[in-house]
């Protein structure tokens, strides 16, 4: 799974934001905002890849074990989903 | 991470910023739709001149320009637009304080960008007579054909 190319991640004060571009830009009225981790799974979901792969990356990236890691990416992915921004 | 469906001034008043984008063509050539977004921030005080607003015109939000600042409001226009708009103090929501166009963020005390609100206002007297004159040309056109 991926986020959606209608999305990009902008930096406004030092704040991660989700904003909407091209079509979905009428549509889409909501914000989303990311923390540190948030920005780099968005980072990291930009291309394909499963939600195993991204708790590996986490757990590379910060120190956290695999299971909290996991879970924090399926939080992750099912905020986003819920959101309509995740491509599946 | 934080979603938030809520309304734009629930958003301002929750993150004391909103970044949405652009829909529409009033604010060309500044802001394309569906390439640029603009940030929001809650308005404190006065709107001052040329300052880029956003209000409720009923159910829709607009972003246009300040072009005369009122008692009890200002005249707004969009600056691909050829009409001024009265809007009430209270339905103002917020005020742009920067762009981004495509991934540049441009601040709305960038020098550059002042500039071009310069510019933009400075020439509205010959684009609207041009405007008119096109709207002329247009309805003579199709008349012969």
């Amino acid at each position: 799974m991926k986020v959606k190319s209608e999305f990009v991640l902008r930096e406004v004060g030092g704040e991660k934001i989700v904003v909407p571009v091209g079509k979905t830009a009428a549509f889409f009225h909501g914000m989303i905002t990311l923390n540190e981790t948030g920005a780099f799974l968005w980072q990291f979901f930009t291309e394909e890849h499963t939600a195993d792969d991204g708790a590996n990356a986490l757990c590379a990236e910060y120190e956290v074990d695999k299971k909290k890691a996991r879970l924090h990416v399926d939080k992750f992915l099912s905020t986003l989903f819920d959101a309509g921004v995740l491509d599946e | 991470m934080q979603t938030a469906p809520l309304t734009i001034e629930q958003t301002l008043e929750k993150h004391g910023k909103y970044v949405c984008p652009i829909v529409g063509v009033s604010m060309l050539p500044l802001l394309k739709e569906e390439q640029d977004s603009v940030v929001i921030e809650p308005k404190n005080t006065r709107l001052p001149l040329y300052s880029v607003a956003l209000f409720r015109r009923g159910e829709q939000y607009v972003l246009h320009r300040v072009v005369k600042v009122e008692e009890n409001g200002y005249y707004t226009r969009g600056d691909n637009t050829y009409f001024n708009e009265y809007v009430l103090e209270e339905n103002v929501i917020g005020v742009m304080t920067g762009f981004f166009q495509g991934k540049e963020f441009v601040s709305a005390e960038d020098q550059i960008y002042l500039k071009y609100v310069k510019k933009r206002i400075k020439s509205y007297p010959v684009r609207r007579i041009f405007v008119k004159i096109k709207a002329i040309f247009q309805k003579l056109f199709k008349k012969r054909t």
